[in-house]
């Protein structure tokens, strides 16, 4: 129950900060005054931008994502393996995260052997995806530009920080966390208590990750002015 | 004024409530406060009769002892009678299911679940017309008294016998009795032969009874004393004191254990693997660590017994029935009351459970590991006590075979945990009536059927018939099929291979003596006008000794190719053999001109197909019964016919258009099933102690093995149940699931390098920037 109080509030909060931040710029590079209070504004927006992910004319553009993708991983076979990873944390996640908020018992059943499958997919493509792109975040020397629209504190904070270095070790570790906690609850060493506290320690990774990922996804897609 | 009115008034309502709380006090059962002595007092008590009176066992014809007048002044028996033991029929909390007792009836292939409680699959005794009595007389050989067999006036039925029996009081001594002499034998003895009264004196040890009241007329009162005028048949009970266990006062020593031994509990609730010998069967790992049954069952003077179960302090608030179910001793579940109990209770080790999922003790209750017999190929089959009557012994055999009891089948209760149960498959005959079915009496179903279903009747007549002109080491057997059948003490017939030749025509009728195996009519010409003297008198003999037997169905006869022999004016005549030629001599029944069949070939038939099996019917009876019972319920003035059933095997057999026998699923022949808790095997022995594997993988027997129908009809039409079905499991999602084990070390070890590889680098990474932090490494250009 703990749980799935902390995953609803950290997920929808990640969200309605990112959401309202680009609400922000969009008012400030838009020179507009909201004719309504500013939350109301922010709401009435956020309505009209979700009823727009229905309209694939409205999406934001994948193509340049794509390309940088592209050059991210020149070889087509660690492509194979990037797209692995995405493809596998998707569905980890989603049938994860599904049973834990919505049923009262955890993960089982087909979606279960699913889970497993994916999970061992998982870590392969992390290992491979960590090793040939390590280097590039050894250092954490890639910053963040100044930000456009100083919001809050936070904001300038997260600004001078290297993000997407940070984002990258961050779900490297959760991931590492994953399935270390994975494995070792599947072996014949571990009491009751532990187990629970493996389980709990895998759930609150995989919740990090997620957090991690959605924060990267608002990164990498650019806000569009509209 | 005003004053006078509030103190007039304020005395009336003190009155009140003095005389109110009088009354309430008054009308409470006395609570008996424990003084803090952990020792259990001396019994040396007067013995009281029936009627409250002290019994003089010096006194010519006492009374036998009342434990509702014995043991009263201490303790309270209307308290006690509403306790778990003798409340069934009365009590609303129904609880976890319970062991049914099986209402079983060879003959007429009945194996019907009876219980008082309301629970799925097992009939109320009630509705299908069993009156306290007859329950009494069924199950008093395991009941505890009191309760349905102790009925109050009103409830007593006019066919009953209550008057000459008295009733079954609560027996205290079967369980509190610590001295050897309690016998349950006895007590079934005693209950058979209608003397309730006695029963509880003449197990304890207390005192011999003598006389059987079954035998009494109906009129015969407890006051009317012994009738001079029988003292062979009708014998009324009495009871002869053993004189060493009283004192000069009358008083008796009665040895109590305070705790009963759990052999008093065994003698109803012993539980064993069929074909396990005696030295080879493992107690449960709490008695063997000293525990006693009443350890964990405890009651106070209540008597409501804590049963153990999960969730037991819900159905049953007044009990802390949840201290004693297995986590409440090994984990220290919070109490019902809400106070955090210390674990280890007893010395209760904390289990470890190392590398168990967690989904494990949330959907798996504690005995499924750890209870029962370990999950083999095929189900255990187990006798218990009350259901196939045992630990009564005699010349007689008791036990039964029937039921038969499966175990472990594994089954979810209300909260969709699963438990292991106990399983047996109902059989008995049923009016249909729409869609439900109301099981029949075995007397309804005997009394239409005849001699359908005892095939074997007119064989034992003639072999005991034959056996008493036969010398004192020689036996009349029949050699049918390949099998040697002779008559067993319960007027039955056994079977052994015959390993000779077949004979040139059967049924063989022959002589067994020592272990050789001859005719039982000698050779002879037949042709010859003067047959051998000695044959004759053989023959003369044999023939005299059919006349006799029990049944005969006409005069008897010897057929012997063209010739008759038969005994006329004590002298054996030949005659023209009216019937077809016979090869060999054959014996029959002369039925006016006709000749018969010595015994009908559907008989032969029956007896060769289940006699030396637990199955006591065949299709063939089956069908013949249905109609009978058709016949029998035909009312001509409405014209219409009941419907009849018979249920075996988890399949309802009906007659079908075309009159022949068919069978179906229905819900009145599933399985009935009832949580089982002992024996609980040691640590070693529990089920994921060999890994995962022990339940996972292709060819579980935990999840894959069958259920297959048993009834008392001899059919390979049976119910087949696949243990996941019970669990409400999907086969090919188990099967697939227990496939992913076979690759679970590899996946385990691919887990295993990606965890050293990724906490490799996330290490380095860790070191390297420490290293530039510290200045020890530069940083690139």
């Amino acid at each position: 129950m703990v749980f799935r109080l902390i995953t609803i509030v950290s997920v929808l909060g990640l969200l309605g900060r990112l959401t309202y931040l680009r609400f922000l710029r969009k008012i400030v590079t838009s020179g507009s005054t909201p004719d309504k209070p500013l939350f109301l504004a922010y709401f009435s927006w956020l309505g009209r931008r979700v009823s727009e992910l229905f309209r694939p004319s409205t999406w934001p553009p994948l193509q340049p994502v794509f390309k940088n993708w592209l050059n991210l991983y020149p070889l087509p076979w660690i492509r194979w393996v990037a797209s692995g990873l995405v493809l596998s944390f998707s569905y980890l996640a989603a049938s994860g995260f599904a049973f834990a908020v919505f049923t009262s018992r955890g993960i089982f059943g087909l979606p279960l052997l699913f889970h497993f499958i994916a999970g061992g997919i998982f870590a392969v493509c992390l290992t491979v995806v960590l090793f040939f792109r390590a280097r590039e975040h050894a250092f954490l020397s890639k910053k963040n530009g100044p930000p456009e629209f100083p919001v809050d504190a936070l904001s300038q904070v997260v600004s001078g920080l290297p993000l997407l270095s940070i984002l990258f070790w961050l779900f490297v570790i959760s991931g590492l966390f994953l399935v270390a906690t994975a494995l070792l609850s599947m072996l014949p060493y571990f009491s009751f208590k532990t187990q629970m506290g493996l389980v709990e320690t895998h759930r609150y990774s995989a919740l990090v990750a997620l957090l991690t990922v959605i924060v990267f996804l608002d990164t990498i897609f650019a806000p569009k002015d509209r | 004024m005003p004053f006078f009115f509030l103190k007039y008034f304020v005395n009336c309502v003190g009155l009140t409530l003095i005389i109110y709380i009088n009354l309430v006090a008054a009308a409470s059962p006395k609570k008996q406060t424990w003084d803090g002595n952990r020792t259990t007092p001396v019994h040396l008590i007067p013995l009281k009769d029936d009627f409250d009176q002290p019994i003089i066992p010096t006194e010519l014809n006492p009374l036998p002892f009342s434990s509702r007048y014995t043991c009263a002044p201490c303790h309270d028996y209307e308290v006690i009678h509403k306790g778990l033991h003798f409340n069934s029929a009365s009590s609303l909390q129904i609880g976890r299911p319970g062991e049914p007792w099986v209402w079983v009836d060879e003959k007429t292939g009945t194996c019907l679940p009876l219980s008082y409680w309301k629970w799925e699959g097992m009939w109320n005794p009630e509705e299908i017309g069993l009156s306290s009595w007859d329950f009494t007389l069924l199950f008093g050989r395991h009941l505890a008294g009191g309760g349905v067999s102790e009925p109050d006036d009103k409830d007593i039925t006019p066919e009953s016998r209550w008057n000459v029996s008295g009733k079954v009081e609560i027996n205290c001594l079967g369980c509190h009795n610590a001295w050897n002499t309690q016998s349950l034998s006895e007590w079934t003895k005693q209950i058979l032969r209608q003397n309730f009264r006695w029963a509880a004196t003449a197990a304890s040890g207390l005192g011999e009874v003598k006389g059987m009241a079954s035998r009494l007329a109906g009129t015969w009162d407890i006051f009317d004393g012994p009738n001079p005028d029988d003292t062979e048949w009708a014998v009324v009970p009495s009871v002869h004191y053993d004189r060493s266990l009283f004192d000069s006062k009358h008083r008796a020593f009665l040895n109590l254990a305070y705790k009963p031994e759990d052999s008093r509990c065994l003698a109803c609730h012993s539980v064993a693997a069929v074909g396990v010998e005696k030295f080879s069967f493992d107690e449960d790992v709490h008695s063997a660590a000293g525990l006693k049954c009443v350890s964990c069952h405890r009651n106070d003077i209540s008597h409501a017994m804590v049963r153990g179960y999960e969730g037991e302090a819900k159905d049953n608030p007044i009990l802390s029935g949840d201290d004693f179910t297995c986590s409440g001793c090994h984990l220290g579940n919070e109490k019902a009351k809400g106070e955090k109990a210390l674990a280890g209770r007893l010395g209760a080790p904390y289990p470890q459970h190392k590398g168990f999922p967690a989904v494990h003790f949330k959907r798996l209750a504690c005995t499924v590991c750890h209870s029962g017999p370990w999950p083999r190929k095929e189900m255990s089959r187990v006798r218990t006590s009350r259901a196939n009557r045992l630990g009564i012994y005699g010349i007689a055999r008791w036990s039964t075979d029937l039921p038969a009891i499966l175990e472990p089948v594994y089954i979810r209760d209300r909260a969709g945990r699963l438990f292991p149960h106990r399983l047996m498959w109902p059989a008995f005959w049923a009016e249909r009536k729409d869609k439900t079915v109301l099981p029949l009496k075995p007397e309804r179903v005997l009394d239409a059927a005849g001699d359908i279903l005892s095939p074997e009747k007119g064989v034992v007549n003639i072999l005991r018939a034959l056996t008493l002109e036969l010398e004192g080491d020689q036996t009349a057997v029949l050699v049918l099929r390949g099998r040697v059948y002779d008559v067993n003490v319960d007027a039955g017939l056994n079977a052994s291979p015959y390993s000779r030749e077949a004979p040139a025509q059967e049924p063989l009728w022959a002589i067994k003596q020592n272990d050789k195996i001859v005719p039982l009519i000698p050779k002879f010409d037949p042709a010859s006008e003067e047959i051998d003297p000695d044959a004759a008198a053989q023959i003369q003999k044999i023939l005299g000794a059919l006349a006799g037997s029990e049944g005969a169905q006409g005069k008897p006869v010897l057929l012997y190719k063209e010739a008759l022999y038969q005994v006329v004016e004590s002298y054996l005549e030949k005659s023209k053999n009216p019937d077809e030629t016979a090869a060999v001599p054959r014996l029959a029944w002369l039925v006016g001109e006709k000749v018969q069949p010595l015994v009908s070939e559907f008989q032969l038939r029956t007896i060769a197909q289940i006699t030396g099996l637990e199955q006591t019917l065949t299709e063939e009876q089956v069908e013949i019964v249905l109609k009978a019972l058709v016949e029998a319920d035909k009312k001509p003035e409405s014209g219409k016919t009941a419907d009849f059933v018979y249920i075996s095997g988890g399949k309802m057999f009906q007659l079908g258009k075309d009159g022949k026998l068919e069978a179906k699923d229905h819900e009145a022949a599933k399985p009935v099933a009832w949580p089982m808790a002992h024996e609980v095997r040691p640590t070693r022995q529990s089920l994921g102690i060999n890994g995962c594997s022990d339940c996972h993988k292709v060819r579980s027997a935990f999840l894959f093995r069958k259920a297959e129908g048993t009834g008392p009809l001899q059919t390979t039409q049976v119910k087949v149940l696949s243990a996941n079905s019970f669990m409400r499991l999907d086969k090919s999602y188990q099967m697939l699931f227990g496939l992913s084990f076979a690759v679970r070390p590899l996946f385990k070890w691919v887990l295993f390098v990606t965890i050293i590889v990724i906490g490799s680098i996330v290490l380095l990474v860790f070191m390297l920037g420490l290293g530039r932090l510290s200045g020890l490494i530069e940083k690139r250009k």
